[in-house]
């Protein structure tokens, strides 16, 4: 069963797409301030917003308690990743 | 006094590279390891730390790998046959060209035991794994 789902799944893109920059602004944050909240670097929260960076699940639950979100608001997986992140 | 920061970013970047340079250094020394034994023909004991220490690291990371139970296959002799061949026939060509045994009855008699020993080997490692596996199923 489970070859059959990655035969069907051969040549798609899935990307972890995530709303924090719009969720980070809507607080008043800046990415120094979310990043310190968290215990990264600001660097880490730039590349997580751009998509280039998964984070751990520990780090997703963080950002989501910092912004006062769910982790289902915050993040979700998309099939082609090239689609914007807000058309969901 | 600051938090220090546990970035897991910069913690994963720096594992993948230690992990690349280890990978680097432990095939620069196979690959010195074969220059002197076939190449130069040095007697090992002008090399045997060098072999000690590739075969130490090589062992530790067999058993750690069966420890932890990622050879994730169930035993199967007929899984491993074909690695054992091309092992047995690697074996039994250094044996001949390298070594200088040319007796047909010892070639064939040392590929055999080679062979038998190697999938035994393989075999042996599956088993501990899997077993290793099964128990992390338990509660």
């Amino acid at each position: 069963m489970y070859n059959i789902y990655y035969i069907l799944c051969w040549g798609v893109k899935w990307g972890l797409i995530n709303r924090i920059k719009l969720a980070r602004i809507e607080r008043g944050l800046t990415q120094q301030q979310l990043a310190d909240a968290v215990g990264v670097t600001r660097q880490t929260i730039n590349l997580i917003e751009k998509g280039k960076y998964n984070p751990s699940l520990k780090l997703c639950l963080a950002i989501c308690y910092s912004l006062s979100r769910t982790l289902d608001d915050l993040f979700w997986i998309k099939e082609n990743i090239n689609e914007k992140a807000d058309s969901r | 006094m600051k938090k220090r920061i546990q970035d897991e970013r910069i913690i994963g970047e720096a594992r993948k590279q230690n992990s690349l340079g280890f990978t680097i250094l432990y095939f620069g020394v196979l690959l010195d390891l074969l220059y002197r034994q076939f190449i130069l023909q040095q007697p090992i004991s002008s090399y045997w730390d060098l072999a000690l220490l590739f075969f130490g690291v090589t062992f530790y990371l067999a058993a750690k790998r069966i420890s932890s139970g990622l050879l994730v296959n169930k035993p199967n002799l007929k899984s491993i046959m074909p690695p054992s061949i091309v092992a047995a026939v690697v074996f039994s060509i250094v044996n001949y060209w390298w070594l200088g045994n040319t007796s047909p009855v010892e070639l064939i008699t040392d590929g055999i035991v080679f062979f038998v020993g190697f999938c035994a080997t393989i075999l042996l490692m599956q088993y501990i794994s899997s077993k290793k596996n099964d128990e992390m199923l338990k509660d």
